[in-house]
């Protein structure tokens, strides 16, 4: 099944509502990533860029959810927060170039281990259970799963010199630790010449820092 | 509206003329220009001629309201630096807060995001400030964007001199730096973040002089070229064509990277000197080496381009301010560059009847 995609900026703002979030506090989680992973020199051990931002970009995620009203919790050592009233769960992970792009999907650039393949089978037998008792496709807002079972969302960033790009997503089957089918796919930051320019697209002037400049 | 001496200080220092020069140019007794300036008697009508010919302003410009003339700023060389050249880049600061002023009237800019650091010695202080900006140890790619997309106002001064670099100055909470674009590309970076040091760590402007300048230039040094970056791609140096090869990395001039090695002890003082030595002898002072290409601004471009669109040119903004429109140029054209938008004025096509 193709993963819904949505990158027109009012069905993304519409969509994160429904989940529990906003873009500007999801686009807060992707800049501690890209910080983290700036921070980083070639004197650092190869694999702390991408830790960095893990770690950094988990931090902000909690920071923020909790003070919304969101447990922190770690789902079989998968560190992530839990939104009890929608059934729902988020965590941070560096994707590859996939990210953002329709054509493909983002894959993790770490192999992950056996907690989230278990929570990418628990959304798609989640998503199953649902399906068969009813005929309504779209994902409900917020009875996202079945009793019993809590759907898990990927804040997938990917950062490679100056191209950001990020997408909040449901993944529903890992295969040898990397994801590779997803039911839902929000981006928030696409490519150049697609997907929501919400921010951090590059200005016509090629510049890597945003200048906005509009008439009154 | 009667006549503004104020005005008059501002443009005579523009063409950097002395009371006494302007005096002899317009034909009038040197008390007469210094009691103009005093506002103690007003230039008859023909007197006002002169000014307009030899200042080379409009004649409106002298009537108009009184404009704000920066009492102090951050400049750098200021040893060298004569009188004259100081007062005129105070004029083209008082003519740039006017252009500034008309811009914010009818655009939306970037908000300013300079944090007050004046607590933190200057290395902590680029650090905090590479965080709080989310640049990491990266290199910047290009300082002037990096500025305006923080609030600064940034503009160029015509000097035509080297003994002017730059200088700094809050103004009604908008930071304003002007840069003189006759020096290299390489320098005009630096002193961006010279600048960038002053409007973070002296927003006071209870530090200046000497202590300030070297603060400065230290929080440059370490914000331009971050210690934990520099360390891995220069773990060691042997010679100064390996320093000439990486110095385009952070795109500074080959001197400046030399003083960072040197600051954080990847060259011992002894090969600094040596290597000073080189940089001389080989005339690296004076022309930088494998030079890279001027930054300019990203801000006045989209500005100019909006207001080309709609067929207002800088012609139009001089008109507006009653101030030569050379001195718009000057101010905006050394930092935005000349561009191929403009409107498009008629042209006369010849047709030969080949009949």
């Amino acid at each position: 099944m193709a993963a819904k995609y949505l990158s027109n900026p009012i069905d993304v703002g519409n969509r994160l509502e429904e989940l529990g979030w906003k873009v500007e506090e999801l686009l807060e989680v992707v800049d501690a990533m890209v910080q983290a992973r700036n921070s980083c020199t070639d004197n650092d051990p190869a694999s702390a860029p991408g830790w960095m931002a893990w770690k950094d970009g988990t931090r902000r995620l909690r920071e923020i959810a909790r003070a919304k009203g969101l447990e922190k919790a770690d789902f079989d050592q998968l560190p992530c927060v839990i939104d009890k009233k929608r059934n729902l769960r988020f965590s941070v992970g560096n994707t590859d170039d996939g990210t953002g792009l329709e054509d493909r999907v983002p894959q993790n650039r770490s192999k992950k281990g056996a907690a989230t393949d278990r929570a990418a089978t628990d959304n798609q037998r989640s998503l199953l259970d649902y399906l068969q008792d009813t005929s309504v496709v779209r994902l409900p807002t917020a009875a996202a799963s079945t009793p019993g079972h809590v759907m898990s969302w990927f804040l997938c960033v990917y950062s490679q010199g100056d191209e950001v790009r990020a997408e909040l997503s449901c993944p529903t089957s890992v295969d040898s630790g990397f994801f590779s089918d997803f039911y839902e796919r929000i981006i928030l930051i696409g490519p150049e010449d697609g997907g929501v320019k919400v921010r951090r697209n590059k200005p016509d002037d090629d510049s890597e820092f945003d200048i906005p400049v509009s008439r009154k | 509206m009667s006549f503004n001496p104020v005005r008059l200080s501002i443009a005579r220092k523009r063409r950097m003329l002395t009371k006494k020069r302007l005096a002899e140019l317009c034909r009038v007794d040197d008390h007469t220009a210094i009691r103009w300036e005093k506002a103690e008697i007003e230039p008859l009508p023909e007197n006002i001629d002169a000014l307009v010919r030899v200042l080379d302003f409009p004649k409106q410009f002298f009537f108009g309201d009184d404009i704000e003339v920066p009492e102090s700023a951050s400049f750098r060389s200021q040893t060298t630096m004569s009188a004259a050249i100081r007062d005129a880049a105070l004029a083209a600061g008082t003519l740039g807060f006017m252009v500034s002023e008309w811009v914010d009237q009818r655009f939306n800019l970037p908000t300013v995001q300079i944090p007050d650091l004046h607590l933190y010695e200057p290395e902590e202080a680029a650090r905090v400030l590479r965080t709080e900006w989310q640049l990491g140890e990266k290199p910047i790619s290009n300082m002037l964007h990096l500025l305006e997309s923080k609030g600064v106002r940034v503009f160029s001064l015509a000097e035509n001199t080297v003994k002017m670099n730059a200088y700094s100055i809050w103004r009604k909470d908008i930071p304003y730096v002007f840069l003189n674009t006759y020096k290299s590309a390489e320098s005009s970076r630096f002193d961006a973040a010279h600048e960038l040091a002053h409007l973070a760590l002296h927003q006071d402007g209870g530090s200046t002089g000497r202590a300030a300048e070297d603060q400065a230039n230290r929080f440059a040094s370490a914000f331009l070229m971050p210690r934990g970056d520099v360390m891995a791609v220069l773990p060691r140096v042997s010679y100064l064509d390996q320093i000439v090869k990486a110095k385009s990395r952070w795109r500074v001039s080959v001197a400046a990277l030399t003083y960072r090695l040197h600051k954080l002890g990847t060259i011992s003082p002894w090969k600094y000197r040596d290597l000073c030595i080189e940089i001389s002898s080989k005339g690296f002072h004076k022309t930088e080496p494998f030079p890279i290409p001027r930054e300019r601004s990203a801000l006045w471009v989209k500005v100019l381009r909006a207001l080309w669109a709609e067929k207002t040119t800088q012609a139009h903004i001089a008109s507006d301010l009653l101030i030569p429109e050379q001195e718009i140029n000057g101010l905006i054209f050394g930092v935005a560059g000349e561009h191929h938008e403009r409107p498009a004025t008629s042209t006369l096509a010849l047709v030969v009847n080949e009949k």
